[in-house]
């Protein structure tokens, strides 16, 4: 394992590296203890197009989708001077609540990529999960085949590039499913409209609405958004 | 001024034109028959009007040949001995060429490709010849051979033909053309087993009638073999590509005729173009089995492609439908306090 601060080698077992003495307390004292919500997508630094921050974000989810487990975060911003974006992730997997719907999903099994554009330097942080499928080898060669683009200034095409990547080598260090894809119908209307993601309005429309679908259902429960 | 005269003329001519009709009736009258006296008979009959041939008497109405010839201005300048009938040549008489003449052309080299022991041509003449067929030999396969004779000279009738030219006629696929000087008509062609159990004998024939046509046309004896030999050089390629020569695939029927007399043998057919034989045209001849093979390679990369994008496609497909699980997290120290990550991670400066 490599210090996210000094980039050296520490051993497996060390809790502060034996040369800049970092921990992740250091960054605690720093940050404060605070838990924070990071999406999947945060460009604080506006550095990706409206169509390539959509794309990135679609890939993400299909990422997902194909590792159940895994899930990944983007943060692109301009860090605080002296801290390196190596740093900066590895604070964000051990602290930080990863936006994402399903909550089963563990930070050890998060990857975390960070980009500043200022000091031009980006990184990739894995969780404990993950160590065995991506070795710090392996995320070094994603690194240096990522040099080239970056340094053009295509940053939404190399951030792409690194996720096919880390999809691939995942895939060699895990083991296939096959998916299961019997979709269930809903059994009753309140299956349906609980299922269905929308919201209500108005309370009296939706009892009216249940009145004439399902006229022997229990009555409708006023939502917590409505007017009455 | 010249329009006022036209003018004139043209009036006077149709004074003339308009009584010319009129002249006969003139003539006609009752007045003038009494005048006119009637013409004589004469009771033995004059011999000319005699019937000389069952009674008609238009041979006889003829104009002379001699007063014709008379009357014709362009035949005056013409000498009367070419004005009479051409007599018919004298047959020649034709003898063997001699053993010791022919054994010269015994002992040539095979790449002596014109066999004129006589000297009957110049040493232009010669060259000029023998540079051509040595061309022709060298771009076709059926090499063509020339044995010059004299006008009244002929082969003798047991000579072996096959002793010509140190033995090349058999060694490799040829044609002996025996040619009398300024008779093309009398030229004779030898051809080798392969081309006479190939080739058809109208192709042969039509060789032949094309080489005396193309001679015929010049009336110089040596400009006759040239263009006899040039004929020749044609056809033979001709005849190669018809008959498919050197094509081992092809068995034609086999045909027992070896010699052509082209004075015994011509037929009133011609043909100006070789028989095609197969699909493929003549200029697709040569890169035929380039051509197949070519066609097969691409069919087999088409087949491979196709192949090879099913797959991927099937992949992909599996892989879409395929989810990833990762093992479970195993025992491990907590390395830099961090509880869910310990710093395994790469970054990347691009400044």
């Amino acid at each position: 394992m490599r210090c996210p601060r000094c980039n050296n080698d520490s051993s497996h077992s060390e809790i502060q590296c034996s040369t800049c003495n970092f921990e992740l307390r250091q960054l605690h004292d720093l940050f404060g203890r605070k838990t924070v919500q990071l999406e999947r997508v945060t460009d604080s630094a506006h550095c990706l197009r409206l169509r390539d921050g959509r794309d990135i974000e679609a890939l993400l989810e299909e990422f997902e989708r194909t590792f159940p487990q895994v899930f990944v975060s983007l943060y692109i911003g301009v860090l605080p001077t002296g801290l390196k974006s190596a740093e900066v992730a590895f604070w964000f997997l051990n602290t930080a609540a990863l936006g994402t719907s399903d909550y089963r999903r563990l930070n050890e099994y998060a990857i975390v990529l960070v980009l500043d554009p200022v000091t031009k330097s980006f990184a990739v942080s894995v969780g404990y999960g993950l160590e065995q499928a991506l070795p710090q080898k392996s995320l070094e060669k994603i690194m240096q085949s990522l040099r080239t683009q970056f340094w053009h200034g295509e940053h939404a095409r190399a951030i792409k590039g690194c996720i096919s990547q880390l999809g691939k080598r995942i895939r060699q260090g895990a083991k296939g499913v096959k998916k299961e894809e019997d979709i269930i119908p809903p059994q009753s209307a309140e299956d349906f409209l609980d299922d269905s993601g929308l919201g209500l309005v108005r309370s009296q429309p939706r009892r009216n609405m249940r009145d004439v679908e399902a006229p022997s259902g229990p009555e409708a429960q006023p939502s917590e958004g409505s007017t009455e | 001024m010249n329009s006022r005269i036209n003018y004139c003329r043209l009036l006077g001519l149709t004074a003339v034109v308009g009584l010319t009709p009129f002249q006969p009736l003139r003539v006609c009258a009752a007045s003038d028959v009494e005048e006119l006296p009637l013409p004589a008979w004469v009771a033995e009959g004059d011999t000319r009007l005699a019937p000389p041939l069952g009674g008609a008497l238009l041979p006889e109405m003829l104009p002379d040949p001699a007063e014709e010839n008379a009357n014709n201005p362009f035949k005056l300048f013409i000498p009367r001995s070419k004005l009479a009938a051409p007599e018919k040549p004298a047959p020649v008489k034709l003898e063997p060429i001699s053993s010791e003449l022919l054994s010269l052309s015994e002992n040539t080299e095979p790449d002596i490709f014109l066999l004129d022991p006589q000297r009957l041509l110049s040493e232009t003449q010669t060259e000029d010849l023998q540079r051509l067929l040595a061309y022709h030999a060298t771009g076709a396969r059926i090499t063509a051979y020339i044995l010059l004779l004299n006008k009244d000279q002929t082969l003798p009738a047991n000579f072996e033909v096959s002793r010509l030219a140190s033995g090349a006629l058999l060694q490799k696929t040829s044609c002996l053309l025996v040619y009398p000087l300024g008779q093309p008509t009398r030229a004779r062609f030898f051809m080798s087993k392969e081309i006479g159990q190939t080739a058809p004998i109208g192709q042969l024939t039509a060789l032949a009638q094309d080489c005396i046509r193309g001679a015929l046309q010049v009336s110089d004896d040596v400009e006759q073999l040239q263009r006899f030999a040039t004929q020749l050089s044609i056809r033979l390629f001709w005849l190669e590509r018809a008959c498919k020569l050197g094509d081992t695939e092809q068995v034609a029927p086999a045909r027992p005729s070896l010699e052509t007399n082209t004075t015994a043998e011509l037929l009133p057919e011609v043909t100006s173009e070789p028989v095609k034989n197969g699909v493929w045209p003549d200029y697709l001849q040569k890169w035929k089995r380039s051509l197949i093979q070519v066609l097969c390679g691409l069919a087999v990369f088409i087949a491979l492609l196709i192949a090879g994008l099913t797959a991927w496609r099937w992949k992909k497909k599996q892989i879409s439908r395929t989810v990833w699980l990762l093992p479970e997290i195993p025992d491990h120290p907590l390395r830099f306090g961090g509880p869910h990550a310990g710093g395994c991670g790469a970054s990347v400066d691009f400044g």
